[in-house]
């Protein structure tokens, strides 16, 4: 009644050991504690794992401590009894045990064998995959490829399909590009849009008609077909300096690539912001202008290439001989003090000072007098037009009639008339029947219808006939002596206007007409609206309180332009280059507005 | 610092070592920076219409400039993987590399005229940014690191340090096997639950409070004061192994964040280098295609 225990080991090479151990006992303790009789020196052991107690002699019973199982036959189990003749095979920690009958009749056999590694110590570590960057951060090659495949599809493959998708558009075509399209332009875009062209982002061929062409004129005359040309292709062409240093290699590369110069493009660059297209520095300007003598010999054009010190004076455009229809004007330069004659008499220096202007204003009472106010100002009489750039045009019936008036009446309590203004033959006319009618009336007396002619007699006739003849040749003559005293120098209308000589007595004599000039610089624009801010004001740039005649030019000259427009000022300058006066497409309205936009424009433009 | 080539150095005096970043008494540098103050008086001298941008002669210029050198700083990539070494050394190359990339910042912002917008243009540049800052932090890792991680690791390689924590395991299996259940319990937590690698955020010191090691060595000190005599020594045993493991992974763990430090940004430079590629080549395809 003997338990034998068996240690099996398996050699390498397949030799095999058994240390037997025999055991008198019912009761064997298994355990990782060095007093068990079946020593199991492994960590997944228990100190006292488990214990083998024979019941009979064909029974035994195996059961583990409480904190331990074992498996026998296959289940995980607590406690087990097995018969001795079917054998068990237990597993313990990496242990395996074999129970069965020995040879010797009675006695139980109990083999015992290591058949995993003894260790719980892990299999060797990778040194790759302890040291490696492998869940730290995502593999070089497959990052490589899924921003390399994005960027390709996003950002080339898009933008290349847009293109053919929106095959045969222009500017002028109104259809929108899908959607998916405009975000793949959008995706090439290399810069922000020009707001006169804001319209044309979603869709790169409304300008750029064919792949790896520059933008051709032509498709910008598409829309700007009413431009006009600085001058003549060939005298642009001649004026335009040759290459040097520098010009000469960027000419060459031009030509290389087919880029002509005098494109649109040469001077006007989109994709710059919202106000990119128009250029905005004298360069492009004065690389012409700067020698141009020197290359056109016949130029008129006097060279420049800056406007505070290389910069001709003003040169206004002068009325030299009033026309009612065809005014002959003459460009004059300032340098040769030039004097207007516009037909007018105006001094400003009398309406703006003299007390007797002031005390006219003050006679006129009712709404007149609230309009001019104590004394006049420029702006009584020189209002801005509604684009704020010029004035509108000087009227005598609006600005002179309230004093300089031309209603006339018989006596102080009769009724007014008016003459009319601008027609000596109406005014003739008008005092003519305004005499004839008097005598009429004084004629006819209050009983006309009694004294017929034929109730009397022959002297009595006589004597009317003469009074009548009288009456009318009086009436005549009364006229004709109100004309003369109207159109003579102590007059009303000589106090404003140039009356010449009276050639035919009977006629009025002829007035000299009256033409004012509204633009004084036709090549340049000048927006007064802007001007109106500090300390400025008229007199600040005209010289109008200390001007005696109307023919002086109250024109400012340049200096005076270039006391705040002065580039050599530094950061409190204001703009003065070319664009600031002058339009290169040279009109009287900028090619691509209507007169109103451009007003508006330019007063953007230079309103701080 | 001598430079490599003293010939007239006594044999067998340590030469100093001349790294890639003083290569030929930085010569790399000084051209990178002449460059960068050349394209920098060009761009402000250039009078161009209407505002600096890529398109006006001197952003083409700066633009083909910069283009060049990205790709021949990528072939940087190539160049280290050839074992013929040419006419430049690795090293040299690499010098230039760095220096040549770092001028990058001031040659591509001049370029842009610092217009910039959620383009195709952007990316590129902003691409080439994250790819040049990354290349900042490699150089700055590759010039401090190093030093550091050889101190940390001593004369051990790697496979040592696996090997050494992988002893005192067997060490530890050895000596837990008289402790009591519950010791063991930990004992074998500490063998088979603790993570060498440490995870990606996080300090070590945190790592370490948390590893299976560690929780088994506290448990054993508190066993210890209460042990009887027997398990005591068995404990203090084991204790010590703990200790040893634990000092080990500390310095296991810290070589694995300096080999980190090492990849981390290539892992950025990398992948970035490759889809600014792609990105430069959109840019450069994008605007001839609508010139």
């Amino acid at each position: 009644m003997a338990i034998r225990v068996e240690f099996i080991k398996r050699r390498p090479g397949g030799r095999v050991t058994v240390k037997p151990k025999l055991y008198d006992a019912d009761v064997l303790s298994l355990g990782r504690a060095t007093n068990c009789d079946v020593y199991l020196p492994d960590l997944r052991v228990g100190l006292h794992h488990a214990r083998l107690q024979r019941l009979n002699d064909n029974r035994v019973r195996l059961e583990t401590d409480e904190d331990h199982r074992m498996r026998v036959n296959g289940a995980l189990t607590r406690r087990r009894d097995v018969h001795v003749g079917a054998g068990a095979d237990i597993r313990i920690g990496p242990y395996q045990l074999t129970l069965t009958e020995a040879e010797t009749p009675g006695d139980l056999l109990v083999t015992v064998e290591l058949v995993e590694a003894s260790t719980a110590v892990g299999e060797a570590t990778d040194e790759h995959e302890v040291f490696s960057m492998k869940g730290y951060a995502p593999d070089r090659r497959v990052s490589a490829w899924t921003f390399m495949t994005f960027v390709f599809a996003a950002f080339l493959v898009l933008p290349v399909a847009a293109y053919f998708m929106n095959a045969g558009a222009g500017p002028r075509d109104t259809q929108e590009p899908s959607q998916i399209a405009t975000i793949g332009n959008l995706s090439w875009i290399s810069g922000e849009m020009s707001s006169a062209h804001a319209n044309l982002v979603g869709n790169c061929r409304d300008c750029h008609e064919n792949a790896f062409e520059r933008v051709r004129d032509e498709t910008c005359l598409t829309c700007h077909d009413d431009l006009r040309n600085h001058a003549h292709m060939d005298v642009l062409s001649a004026s335009r300096p040759t290459h040097e240093g520098a010009g000469v290699w960027l000419a060459t590369v031009r030509e290389g690539l087919s880029i002509p110069e005098g494109r649109c493009g040469s001077c006007h660059f989109e994709h710059n912001g919202p106000e990119g297209v128009t250029p905005s520095s004298s360069g492009f300007c004065v690389e012409c202008h700067q020698d141009m003598d020197k290359r056109l010999s016949d130029t008129e054009l006097v060279n420049v290439a800056d406007f505070p010190r290389r910069h001709p004076e003003f040169k206004p455009q002068i009325v030299t001989e009033p026309h009612p229809v065809a005014p002959i004007f003459t460009r004059i330069s300032l340098v040769d003090r030039p004097k207007e004659s516009n037909g007018l008499i105006f001094p400003h220096e009398f309406h703006l000072k003299d007390p007797e202007v002031a005390r006219k204003v003050e006679t006129l009472g009712g709404d007149a007098q609230r309009r001019w106010g104590d004394e006049l100002e420029c702006a009584d009489c020189h209002r801005l037009d509604a684009a704020g750039a010029l004035f509108q045009p000087i009227e005598m019936e609006s600005e002179c009639q309230d004093c300089h008036s031309l209603a006339f009446a018989a006596e102080p309590d009769a009724p007014v008339r008016s003459l009319p203004h601008g027609e000596p033959e109406e005014v003739k006319r008008v005092l003519e029947d305004f005499y004839l009618a008097q005598a009429t009336a004084q004629l006819l007396g209050d009983n006309w219808r009694d004294t017929l002619s034929r109730q009397l007699t022959a002297d009595d006739r006589a004597r009317r006939q003469r009074l009548r003849d009288e009456a009318f040749e009086n009436a005549q003559t009364r006229a004709r002596m109100m004309i003369n005293r109207l159109f003579s120098e102590d007059g009303a209308c000589q106090k404003c206007h140039i009356v010449k000589a009276q050639v035919d007595p009977e006629e009025p004599p002829e007035i000299v007409p009256v033409r004012l000039t509204n633009r004084y610089l036709p090549k340049a624009v000048f927006p007064h609206a802007p001007h109106e801010s500090g300390d400025l004001d008229c007199g600040t740039c005209h010289r109008a309180e200390d001007s005696k005649e109307s023919s002086d030019v109250l024109l400012p000259g340049r200096m005076i332009c270039a006391e705040c427009h002065n580039d050599d000022r530094g950061g409190a300058a204001i703009a003065s280059d070319c664009q600031t006066c002058h339009i290169y497409h040279d009109d009287d309205a900028a090619p691509f507005m209507t007169p109103a936009g451009r007003s508006a424009f330019l007063l953007r433009r230079t309103t701080p | 610092m001598a430079r490599f080539t003293d010939k007239n150095a006594p044999a067998g005096l340590p030469i100093q070592h001349e790294g890639f970043l003083r290569h030929r008494n930085f010569r790399w540098l000084k051209i990178a920076v002449a460059l960068s103050i050349a394209a920098l008086l060009a761009y402000l001298i250039a009078d161009v219409e209407p505002r600096p941008n890529g398109g006006t002669w001197i952003g083409y210029t700066l633009g083909a400039i910069s283009a060049i050198l990205i790709v021949w700083l990528t072939l940087l990539g190539v160049r280290k993987r050839s074992i013929n070494p040419g006419k430049w050394t690795l090293k040299g190359w690499t010098s230039a590399h760095v220096y040549l990339g770092s001028s990058l910042i001031v040659l591509a912002t001049l370029h842009t005229g610092f217009q910039l917008g959620w383009n195709v243009h952007t990316l590129a540049y902003a691409l080439m940014m994250i790819v040049v800052l990354s290349g900042f932090f490699g150089v700055y890792y590759y010039a401090t690191v190093p030093a550091r991680m050889s101190d940390n690791r001593g004369q051990r390689s790697q496979v040592e340090l696996l090997e050494a924590i992988r002893a005192l395991d067997r060490q530890l299996r050895d000596a837990a096997r008289p402790l009591d259940d519950q010791y063991v319990r930990e004992v074998k937590r500490a063998i088979r639950k603790t993570k060498i690698r440490p995870p990606f955020f996080g300090s070590l010191k945190s790592v370490q409070r948390s590893c299976a090691t560690d929780r088994a060595l506290k448990r054993l000190v508190r066993a210890a004061q209460t042990a009887d005599e027997d398990q005591r020594r068995a404990i203090e045993d084991v204790k010590a192994i703990l200790q040893r493991k634990s000092a080990l992974l500390l310095r296991t763990r810290q070589h694995i964040r300096y080999k980190m430090l090492l990849r981390l940004w290539l892992h950025i430079h990398v992948p970035m280098t490759l889809a600014l590629l792609v990105a430069l080549s959109a840019h450069i395809i994008s605007v001839f295609f609508y010139w």
